[in-house]
């Protein structure tokens, strides 16, 4: 992160891609301190661009300014991406191993059968996806210690780092960079998803 | 009792003296007579023995066969007795069985004397002998005289003859061979025989087949391997198969030649299973382990020996289509790679190979970017003349056959290999299967069929059906799919043969399956199937009806169930159904019962938690962004999705009832009312159903299964 404009752009577009979200969360997903994204987002708030919603759910979210406000830096990164290489990439590789890693969890889920050695499939062909997406979107590759992260705590044992929401599970995680393509690509979540 | 010239010969009223039952139960004196006869039998039996054994051994070979059928004869009578036996009804029998103490037909002297005379070995028959105290002298004598066995080996012996050459198929059609022939029979009858006897065993006693059951089952059972001439089938087996031919090159896979997993790969194999038990299947064949050697060897080229019998191989796929490769109406294939285990790093598929401008437009629409990218280096779709297109299309072929081919030394696969310690040498195969499109027309569409419901677990066929898609559009999820259904009321044949394929599937696989298929243009090809995945509910009831009928047992239906899976308590009980209308019906995807007001926004589900209201989300389709919703509703409603959708998968992990897929508008009829929703059922009704819904009681297989279990705890009982 270089700039304080990158790191702004960065805080807003992950709650963005959340709907809403507690400060560490965010500070876990772009990579920065808790303290740093916490001054970030009251001086946000100052400006009407989110707010803190408290109750049994608490956390962020963007407000219709802050929406339109993260809007305006998205177009410009769109400008400044390889659209069609992504394109190509999303409809060709993603979507396969999207459907993959859906068939995946719902296996899992239904009959808790052992699923490591496929999710180390995706997970390889995962890995190698996100580079060739952060050779156009350079980003993209913040993607990859979340991924390994998740991967790693399931491998070593820990249950609910597939699928559990709100946890920075590999499901999280997933479908964060699924929302992201599609915002960026302009393209609309299919029925199914 | 009359006396005469007959009786005294016969000693008719010795005879019927004999019969002395223990007990007032009727079919006692049935149950006596039964095993008198069959000892007299037996009896009789051994006599001819001797006399075939007599005859062999004087090389009289007429009058040893005669001997053999005469056997036959006797031997089938057996199974008539056992006919009669059978009608015995269970609770008779139970009814006397006391008081027989320990006498068992296993201690019959004389069916050990028959073992041994027919051809035994010997020492096996007579351990149980000895177990069970019959090894009396005729016993001991048989085990030192000639068998059936021995004398016709002998017999060959002076002949100048063996086994193996009798059978060779030059071998000329003579008396010897005829003989060998009846005391193959004779094995035959005999096994019957036990089998019959098995299986009156398993009636009168009246336990399920397939049951580990007691000793005496289980030891019936083996005795069903016991043969008297293993010498002789073995060598007719060998005499009909092949001499062990040198591994192929290239192999069609329609059933013509076999090969093991390891030449065709796990692609090329299943494709070659699912032939041999008829099941229609894309046309395809595989360049075999030995061809991925043969191009190392030469240096990564394809030689012209594999080039011309990959070619050859693609006219029968042109053939049996009715397509042709690189002109129109146009063949496209796949290319898969067929290693023994997949790798990371390795090429796994190359689809629409063959796509050229000779392709019908809507292919080359659809098709040529992938088709480009998969083949940056090649021209691809420029050539316009037929012969161009043609020639295009098959250096296609080969580039996709050798990228595959390479790929097996990729830096990744080698690595992966390495460090899982799989051998270098061992090559992929590559499998060539012509391309079905269920995007075609009207009447194609492609599918995913589970041979039983996987949520609830009834034993009716499940699935989803999408007419004019493709098997990636269903997988993607890119439109909601029809109810299996569907397909009966679109086309009525393919779905009576889809059916009847998905029942045997299960027959030769023992399991519930869940198969993809595509339908072209009216007509039906599986692509894929594998077990099925299911609810914990459903795999008890699958395990317990796969044994009832007949074909897995009960320690391995036992094994299907985790074992601490308990069976749901009234909590999980579902509204009675005949009682209400629902307001609105989909696929229940996480079970479980909720009640609340519906709103359709996952902040104002927020709201409404806040103020202590119980709610119910309803959305066209979820996202992450509604996940906060989810975390406050009692359950969640989509009009769109399937059981793998976003809204299944999460509601299913935090344990939130969820019905999917109720169809467009449904949203806007339920806002701001009250709802019950129940998870299982798929079912939305008006109002507080709490009350309405019914505890059913447990079903008979979950009931099965749990007597089963407690059955199967050590101590149990023998018969
Ligand atoms: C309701 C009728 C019958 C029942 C329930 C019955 C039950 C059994 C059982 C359980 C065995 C296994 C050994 C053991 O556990 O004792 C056995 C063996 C045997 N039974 Fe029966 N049996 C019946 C009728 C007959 C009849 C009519 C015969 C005729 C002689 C017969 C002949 C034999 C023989 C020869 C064996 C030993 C088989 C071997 O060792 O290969 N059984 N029977």
């Amino acid at each position: 992160m270089t700039t304080t404009e990158e790191f702004d752009t960065a805080v807003l577009y992950s709650l963005l891609l959340k709907g809403r979200a507690s400060t560490s969360s965010i500070a876990a997903a772009i990579g920065a301190t808790e303290d740093a994204t916490a001054t970030l987002l009251e001086a946000s708030a100052a400006k009407g661009l989110v707010l803190l919603r408290t109750g049994r759910i608490s956390g962020w979210l963007l407000t219709p300014e802050g929406r339109a406000h993260v809007g305006d830096r998205i177009d410009t990164e769109k400008s400044a991406v390889d659209r069609a290489t992504m394109g190509a990439l999303y409809d060709d590789e993603f979507l396969r191993l999207n459907s993959r890693f859906k068939e995946l969890c719902t296996h899992w889920q239904l009959k808790g059968g052992n699923v490591e050695s496929e999710l180390t499939r995706i997970h390889e062909a995962n890995l190698v996806l996100l580079e060739r997406f952060t050779t156009s979107a350079p980003r993209f590759a913040r993607y990859v210690p979340r991924f390994v992260g998740a991967y790693d705590r399931f491998s070593g044992g820990d249950a609910t780092a597939l699928l559990q929401p709100m946890r920075e599970s590999y499901h999280d995680v997933w479908l964060e960079l699924h929302e992201d393509l599609l915002i960026l690509l302009d393209r609309q979540r299919e029925e199914g998803d | 009792m009359t006396t005469g010239p007959y009786s005294d010969y016969l000693g008719v009223p010795e005879l019927l003296g004999l019969q002395r039952p223990r007990t007032d139960v009727p079919d006692e004196y049935l149950f006596i007579v039964t095993h008198q006869a069959l000892e007299l039998w037996f009896a009789e039996a051994l006599h001819e023995i001797d006399q075939v054994i007599d005859a062999m051994g004087h090389d009289r070979l007429t009058a040893a066969r005669h001997g053999v059928r005469r056997l036959h004869r006797i031997v089938r009578l057996w199974l008539a007795h056992i006919d009669v036996l059978d009608t015995m009804p269970a609770k008779e029998f139970a009814a006397f069985r006391p008081a027989l103490g320990n006498a068992s037909g296993l201690q019959s002297g004389q069916f050990r004397e028959l073992e041994l005379a027919s051809g035994l070995a010997r020492d096996g028959v007579l351990r149980i002998a000895r177990a069970v105290g019959s090894d009396d002298a005729n016993v001991r004598r048989r085990a030192g005289n000639a068998s059936l066995r021995r004398a016709f080996l002998d017999l060959l012996d002076r002949a100048g003859t063996t086994v193996s050459q009798l059978y060779r198929p030059e071998a000329p059609d003579d008396e010897v061979r005829a003989l060998a022939e009846d005391l193959v029979e004779y094995d035959m009858v005999f096994s019957q025989w036990r089998y019959r006897h098995y299986l009156m065993v398993l009636h009168a006693i009246g336990v399920a087949p397939g049951t580990a059951g007691s000793e005496g089952f289980s030891y019936l059972r083996k005795t069903l391997d016991k043969w008297f001439f293993p010498e002789l089938w073995s060598a007719r087996s060998m005499s009909e198969k092949p001499p062990p031919a040198a591994v192929p090159l290239v192999v069609p896979l329609d059933g013509s030649v076999t090969a093991d997993r390891a030449v065709l790969g796990g692609k090329g194999w299943g494709l070659q299973q699912m032939n041999q038990l008829g099941i229609p299947v894309p046309p395809a064949f595989t360049l075999t382990t030995r061809a991925c050697e043969d191009y190392f060897l030469h240096d990564r080229v394809l030689t012209d020996e594999v080039w011309t019998q990959v070619l050859g191989q693609l006219e029968m796929l042109e053939r049996r289509s009715g397509l042709r490769f690189g002109t129109s109406p146009s063949l496209l294939v796949s290319v898969r790679s067929g290693a023994p285990v997949s790798m990371p790093g390795m090429m796994d598929t190359i689809l629409n190979v063959g796509l050229t401008h000779a392709s019908a437009d809507w292919q080359v629409e659809q098709l040529s970017a992938p088709l480009r990218e998969a083949f940056p280096d090649l021209p691809t779709l420029v050539a316009l003349d037929a012969e161009g297109c043609r020639a295009e299309a098959l250096a296609q072929l080969r580039s996709a056959i050798c990228r595959i081919f390479d790929s097996w030394h990729s830096d990744r696969a080698r690595t992966y290999r390495q460090a899982n310690a799989i051998p270098d040498d061992l090559g992929t195969a590559v499998t060539v299967q012509a391309m079905v499109f269920g995007n075609r027309d009207e009447l194609s569409g492609t599918g995913v069929y589970m041979t039983r419901n996987p949520i609830t677990g009834e034993a009716a066929p499940f699935g989803e059906w999408l007419p004019r898609a493709q098997g990636e559009d269903l997988v993607a999820g890119k439109r909601t799919p029809l109810p299996l259904a569907e397909l009966s009321n679109q086309q009525p044949e393919v779905y009576r043969q889809l059916i009847a394929i998905g029942q045997r599937l299960e027959r030769a696989h023992r399991n519930v399956l869940e198969i993809e298929f595509t339908v072209e243009s009216g007509e039906l090809f599986l692509l894929q199937a594998r077990n099925s995945s299911s609810s914990a509910v459903a795999a008890v009831h699958w395990a317990v009806d796969l044994v009832h009928e007949g074909l897995i047992d009960i320690s391995e239906a036992l094994s299907r169930v985790p074992a601490d899976w308990l069976p749901p308590t009234t909590e999980d009980a579902a509204v009675d159904a005949s009682a209400v209308d629902a307001v609105a019906t989909g696929l229940g995807v996480s079970p479980g019962f909720a009640t609340g007001w519906v709103v359709d926004d996952a902040d104002e589900a927020g709201d409404f938690a806040d103020i202590g209201k119980p709610v119910i989300l309803a959305r066209p389709t979820t996202s992450p962004h509604d996940i906060h919703g989810f975390l406050v509703a009692g359950a969640v409603i989509t009009e769109r999705g399937g059981s793998t959708s976003h809204a299944a998968v999460v509601s299913r992990q935090i344990g939130l009832p969820c019905v999917v897929g109720c169809g467009d508008g449904v949203v806007k009829k339920l806002l701001g009312k009250f709802v019950s929703v129940d998870g299982s059922t798929g079912a939305v009704y008006e109002g507080d159903l709490t009350t309405r819904r019914k505890a059913a009681p447990p079903s008979p297989q979950i009931a099965c299964l749990l007597r089963w279990r407690s059955e199967s705890q050590p101590g149990e009982v023998l018969s």
